[in-house]
């Protein structure tokens, strides 16, 4: 393999497993992004509690000096951090909050300590499926069921093919060959 | 404004550029001139990536989760950490070499294949480059809101950060070639010890490691990662001002461990005339 494309290939790999962890499910959490308004000594969120799911913090930094915004699950775990948020700048950070609970809000003008804290409550359950009347389990059991049921006849389907092309049978090869990739 | 977001733009410009001006310096040194494309293939890459990826997480819904992008950083800067080393010490077999007045042999003994330049340079900018390239989106959102300030401030950082690596390129090639690579070799030694550090509290951030709160010293008091020098230091040796005791322990066993073996003086003439002879192979 050429350098260059490994080149290309390392690029690509990394673009496909960094979409991959992004993951692109429901807003199941409020609506809009939560404005949060930062200075060199306060720390204002719009609203302090919002339903499970993808929460948006909009965090602009009106103070004089670089911050960075924390959302903290109970005993410091960081949910989502946003760091180098310039004088000046708005930036975003969506954080997946999955559980409904009581978690902090943090700004860290100067990017140190601990930050001005306060609270935020996360309700609601967003780990929880909607499947109505189980459809949704229903749907998935039977589409299971099918594609086992095809790759079971797949398999010696063309394994006779694959036998009639190794002893040089064209013709029955030929014969075999519509009926193994119907599945 | 325009202070603070000049020193982001050079922190972070000169993370990335540092490794790759002494890789550029330590090929145009020993004669490897053919093997820079690979350096701005790996450079291209990274930047490529980054701007592509940033745009992604800025406009649309897709994010990364906390630890994976922790993970992600973490990882990177460890593997890249790994790299630097194997680079230290092609640059003490480098100078070895010559001492044994092998000179015209150069060549066949920095068998640096075209793949290393690639990642090194790939690690050393992409490491970071998402970060970057994120926080640019939102300046250039910030000018078309009105505030051009932390654009023009971040772009002045840049330009400084890659005209401070430039200078570096200029001063470290006029070195003769045994002082060059004693002189940044060392220099490479303290910033992948800083970069292994930064590397672990990414990691735990993430608590795939214990410890983000155990400190081992905190001075931002004394020097603010905030202050020009502290950007400065932290842009070249990976300073932070909160150091966690892990990351205080790593720095300094790497230290410990590399300086030395970098350091130490060529041993025996016998062995010296085995580098000869496996170099005649």
């Amino acid at each position: 393999m050429s350098a260059k494309s490994l080149a290309v290939l390392t690029g690509a790999g990394l673009l496909v497993v960094l979409t991959a962890c992004g993951g692109g499910e429901d807003d199941a959490g409020s609506g809009g992004a939560i404005a949060v308004t930062a200075t060199d000594t306060a720390c204002e969120v719009a609203t302090t509690s919002a339903n499970a799911g993808k929460i948006t913090f909009e965090v602009t930094n009106k103070g004089s000096k670089v911050t960075e915004f924390y959302l903290y699950a109970k005993g410091d775990r960081i949910m989502g951090e946003v760091e180098n948020i310039a004088p000046g700048l708005t930036r975003r950070l969506i954080v997946d909050v999955r559980e409904a609970g009581s978690y902090q809000t943090a700004c860290k003008p100067g990017m140190r300590g601990k930050g001005i804290r306060g609270e935020f409550t996360v309700t609601g359950s967003a780990g929880a499926q909607r499947d109505e009347g189980g459809a949704l389990a229903a749907a998935v059991r039977e589409y299971r069921g099918y594609v086992n049921d095809e790759v079971e006849q797949l398999v010696p389907r063309t394994e006779q093919f694959v036998a009639a092309v190794k002893a040089g049978q064209v013709q029955r090869a030929k014969d075999l060959f519509p009926v193994a990739r119907t599945h | 404004m325009l202070f603070s977001s000049a020193l982001i733009g050079l922190r972070e410009g000169l993370e990335a550029a540092l490794v790759v001006s002494i890789l550029v310096a330590f090929l145009v040194k020993t004669q490897r001139t053919h093997a820079l494309r690979w350096v701005w293939t790996g450079v291209g890459t990274a930047v490529a990536i980054s701007i592509a990826v940033g745009a992604i997480l800025t406009f649309t819904t897709a994010q990364l989760s906390f630890e994976a992008q922790e993970l992600l950083g973490g990882v990177l800067s460890i593997i890249a950490v790994a790299f630097v080393t194997g680079m230290i010490f092609w640059m003490r077999k480098a100078s070895r070499t010559i001492a044994a007045e092998l000179r015209g042999k150069l060549d066949e003994a920095l068998r640096l294949g075209p793949l290393a330049v690639f990642v090194l340079s790939f690690l050393a900018v992409g490491r970071e480059g998402l970060e970057t390239a994120v926080f640019f989106y939102a300046a250039v959102q910030s000018a078309q809101g009105g505030t051009a300030q932390p654009l023009i401030g971040f772009g002045i950082g840049l330009v400084v950060a890659v005209a401070l690596a430039y200078l570096l390129y200029r001063g470290a090639v006029r070195f003769d070639l045994g002082r060059f690579f004693t002189i940044t070799g060392v220099l490479l030694v303290f910033v992948a010890a800083g970069v292994l550090g930064y590397g672990l509290h990414d990691l735990q951030e993430a608590r795939f490691l214990p410890g983000l709160d155990v400190l081992a010293f905190d001075a931002s008091g004394v020097l603010p990662e905030d202050s020009w020098y502290g950007a400065l230091l932290k842009g070249i040796f990976n300073y932070s001002q909160q150091t966690t005791v892990v990351q205080a322990v790593a720095w300094v066993a790497y230290v410990a461990i590399v300086l030395p073996l970098f350091l130490r003086p060529v041993r025996s003439k016998a062995r010296r005339e085995n580098v000869g002879a496996d170099v005649k192979e």
